[in-house]
């Protein structure tokens, strides 16, 4: 009996011996002693959009548009989605197509609606960035929705949003539009 | 006998060697600010820009800096607006505030209408202008400015607008009461992962923004010498709590350290100081295991001896 608890607490004695040393700590810098003052800045790529119907939409479809956007930092930011202003809808004269009801995942032919959703397609070098992703659509809101963060500097990030609009056979023909913003805002200091 | 206690004389050799390689090799970590726009971002600088306090009925001259590095033309426009922040974490919002700290944006001469164009590779500076009217009440006050980009492409049934926004503080100088107070400190004393944290609470209770300096300071517990210190300023703003981490992220996995960190607030430098522990869960499970079964040993030998003696 003793022999073995002896054995044991050798065997954990070394596992933590050679576990300890094995830890992994970084090295000793060398203090050097170099100063300038860089700005606070941030930087946002204007948004790059694609619709997938260049044409007009015809009445019983889902259209889509694809939009990139990218952002840097060298310090705190976020980034966030939200409606222009108060009116959520795409709105063509008296017409209107209502935000999307729910978190669908798809979009109906049929049925009039209009969301979006957001995958973050680089989330930037650096710490956080774009690493939100919003798999099925969602209602545009008055409030600003957060897609990506950082609290360190970030580099390149690239997200891109997808925008989705169903219409019903009886949508009057119109040209239907709403302005959605996209802001880069930074961290309180 | 003996040649038990050899074998657990060299175990806690190799223990206290391991140990000891690591307790010397922890980091003074290096603060990374570098930062580098991609080849179409439009970088807006300064992003946060804090002017201290102005006089009323004085103008005062800003400059924003806008580099565009692609290969194509931009413009955009500027808006103002305000901002606050909600919870002690900070987190911000924006908008037109009828807040009496937001009033500066109805004083910043900015033309809202005009379209600015900047070449490819182009640096455009803009220049804008805050006037404090004359009969302004000292405090805080708090502009967002906005480079609002328009997008490009096929973008459909939805236009988009990319904002840019940067954050102006100021003070108003007159009748100004300035107070706050720290609600909370704690320093974290055991830490499974490596690093040293510290959380204070600080409560902004007077009308005008006020700037934090926090330094942390972490010294070795045996030897005293300095492992890692750090500065962060921060800005408390009037009607607000602000609840602050300061983490030392880059920490060995091991090791027992002295902690103090220094609030400076109001010209007042407060210090608190504590211990942190920092070791694996997995070397603490081993730790536990080796003291139960010692203790079993010591037990089972005792209880041998006195059979042997009966």
């Amino acid at each position: 009996m003793s022999k073995t608890i002896t054995k044991v607490i050798a065997g954990i004695g070394i596992v933590a011996g050679i576990g300890v040393a094995a830890l992994p700590l970084s090295s000793y810098a060398a203090d050097v002693a170099v100063s300038f003052v860089v700005k606070p800045t941030l930087a946002a790529a204007p948004t790059i959009c694609a619709s997938a119907a260049a044409a007009a939409a015809a009445s019983n479809t889902v259209t889509t548009v694809d939009c990139t956007v990218g952002y840097s930092a060298n310090g705190g930011a976020s980034v966030s989605i939200k409606g222009k202003d108060a009116v959520l809808t795409l709105v063509s004269g008296s017409n209107s197509i209502p935000v999307v009801t729910g978190t669908p995942a798809s979009l109906t032919a049929g049925t009039p609606a209009w969301g979006y959703k957001f995958i973050a397609t680089t989330p930037g070098a650096g710490t956080g960035g774009l690493t939100a992703t919003i798999t099925n659509y969602a209602a545009i809101t008055a409030a600003d929705v957060t897609v990506g963060s950082n609290t360190a500097p970030v580099t390149s990030a690239l997200g891109t949003f997808t925008f989705a609009a169903a219409t019903a056979i009886t949508t009057p023909a119109g040209t239907y539009t709403d302005t959605v913003t996209i802001s880069v805002t930074p961290a309180a200091s | 006998m003996k040649s038990k206690l050899h074998i657990l004389l060299g175990v806690a050799v190799v223990f206290v060697l391991g140990l000891g390689a690591n307790l010397n090799n922890y980091a003074k970590a290096e603060d990374q600010g570098a930062t580098e726009a991609s080849s179409s971002d439009i970088a807006v600088s300064p992003s946060i820009d804090k002017l201290g306090y102005l006089k009323p009925g004085e103008t005062y001259e800003r400059t924003m800096t806008i580099v565009n590095p692609s290969d194509k033309t931009t413009s955009f426009k500027v808006n103002t607006s305000s901002f606050w922040v909600e919870n002690e974490s900070y987190e911000l919002k924006w908008g037109v505030s009828e807040s009496q700290y937001g009033k500066i944006a109805e004083w910043t001469d900015i033309d809202k209408t005009k379209v600015h164009t900047i070449d490819a590779g182009e640096t455009y500076k803009f220049d804008y202008t805050i006037t404090v009217p004359e009969d302004q009440a000292g405090g805080a006050q708090r502009l967002m400015v906005t480079i609002v980009l328009g997008s490009k492409g096929d973008a459909g049934f939805v236009t988009t607008e990319t904002h840019i926004n940067t954050l102006v503080y100021a003070n108003i100088e007159g009748e100004i009461h300035p107070d706050a107070e720290i609600l909370a400190h704690s320093i974290q004393n055991f830490s499974f992962s490596p690093s040293v944290v510290t959380r204070s609470t600080i409560k902004n209770t007077g009308d005008v923004d006020l700037d934090v300096k926090y330094k942390l300071y972490v010294a070795d517990f045996w030897s005293g010498d300095e492992a890692y210190t750090s500065e962060e300023d921060k800005i408390l703003m009037t009607d607000s709590t602000r609840m602050y981490e300061h983490i030392w992220s880059g920490a060995p996995a091991l090791g027992v350290f002295n902690v103090t960190q220094e609030i400076t607030l109001m010209g007042e430098v407060q210090t608190f100081t504590g211990v942190t522990i920092i070791c694996p869960l997995w070397l603490v499970l081993l730790i536990v295991i080796a003291i139960v079964l010692i203790v079993i040993y010591f037990i089972h030998k005792s209880s041998k001896r006195k059979k042997q003696r009966a």
